[in-house]
């Protein structure tokens, strides 16, 4: 069955619904439906996984603990959970080093080299991702957190401000200046590389 | 020149709102223009563009994660949310220790709050001091074996002083060499 919007919000009130009452299996069924979207938030914010499982569980937890509180009218679960996951985020990497990950590692950027695809555009093809996982890797966490909601998650600008805590138009130009950085981050070799990759 | 130089400038500034779809009617055909008639602003929604793309395709690969550290992480939350779970905070066993900590540091911080207290010239102890005796030397005879001194002591209790005579040996003369 395809998933639309509305049918996983529908599926996720249910759930709450059961969850509330006391049954076990709706918390898993919770989880197997959000744990995935939230591990990769975590990871993309966190780029380490250790923090990220942690910050999952702890996340997690909180969520299932404080079920009550949730307020559909207010949000949808989804955002609940990232605003969530979110600020805990936040507390691991104001405490920590500054990111210290390659981002080559991390965006594994496995995409099948098409069969016509000669050696030369497959090196061309890695140093342009190389070069735009480095340019990534230099946004601050505001702008990333942006950007991964935006094209990570496919949040809207007001769900990412609702996540974010900020206002709407703040959001946007997040996104926007997340987007001009790096565009202004990659080298002009990178992009013709980029471009040349892109025209496969 | 300077027109293309703005015109430049003003796409570069929209062109996400406008990939976006987020800009009014007539700044959408303002920037639509400039890519048609302006091989530099054309250059700019083409790579915007096409970095959106790949922003799209790629973001959401980032630490996708495998089932098996998925069910872990299940195994971990639920362990968590048992009710009788241990709590990580403080150990049940370390309880009774925390507490016999608590008093001792409790009653060690009181003690030393004791002299504060009392106020400096407030104290009169319960047991009088023992008085100092004041004894004066009246005279003093020697001759080669002994000294004797004749002594007067006198203490607040007594009425009168009483007189007494100490007789020492007499520390001989070091030979003169």
């Amino acid at each position: 069955m395809i998933e639309t919007p509305s049918t996983l919000h529908t599926q996720t009130a249910a759930l709450i619904t059961r969850s509330l009452s006391g049954e076990q299996a709706a918390y898993a069924e919770l989880y197997s439906l959000y744990a995935e979207s939230v591990y990769r938030l975590c990871y993309s914010l966190l780029l380490n996984h250790e923090d990220a499982e942690d910050v999952m569980q702890e996340s997690f937890v909180y969520a299932f603990k404080n079920l009550k509180r949730f307020d559909a009218a207010k949000s949808a679960f989804k955002t609940w959970l990232y605003t969530i996951a979110l600020s805990r985020c936040r507390n691991v990497y104001r405490r920590q080093r500054p990111l210290q990950m390659r981002l080559a590692d991390v965006f594994q950027l496995e995409i099948a080299a098409p069969r016509s695809e000669t050696p030369e555009a497959v090196i061309s093809r890695r140093a342009a991702q190389d070069a735009v996982e480095q340019a990534l890797a230099q946004l601050s966490p505001n702008l990333r957190e942006a950007i991964v909601l935006r094209y990570g998650h496919g949040l809207t600008y007001r769900e990412i401000a609702e996540v974010m805590d900020c206002p709407q138009k703040t959001a946007e130009s997040r996104v926007r200046l997340a987007h001009e950085k790096l565009r202004g981050l990659l080298s002009p070799l990178a992009q013709g590389l980029f471009e040349e990759m892109l025209s496969f | 020149m300077l027109l293309r130089l703005f015109r430049l400038r003003f796409c570069r500034a929209h062109m996400t709102d406008y990939l976006e779809g987020r800009l009014s009617t007539e700044d959408r055909r303002r920037i639509a223009r400039a890519i048609d008639r302006d091989p530099a602003c054309y250059t700019e929604y083409v790579r915007q563009r096409e970095l959106r793309r790949e922003l799209t395709a790629s973001v959401p690969r980032v630490g996708k994660p495998s089932q098996t550290r998925l069910d872990a992480l299940w195994m971990a939350i639920q362990a968590d949310l048992m009710p009788n779970a241990p709590r990580r905070a403080v150990h049940p066993t370390l309880l009774p220790f925390r507490a016999r900590y608590g008093f001792a540091g409790m009653a060690i911080g009181l003690l030393m709050m004791l002299p504060l207290t009392v106020a400096p010239d407030s104290g009169t102890f319960a047991l009088p001091l023992q008085p100092e005796p004041r004894t004066q030397v009246i005279t003093a005879t020697a001759n080669a074996t002994q000294v004797a001194f004749i002594v007067q002591t006198a203490t607040p209790q007594q009425r009168a002083p009483q007189t007494a005579v100490l007789l020492t040996r007499a520390t001989p003369t070091p030979k003169q060499w």
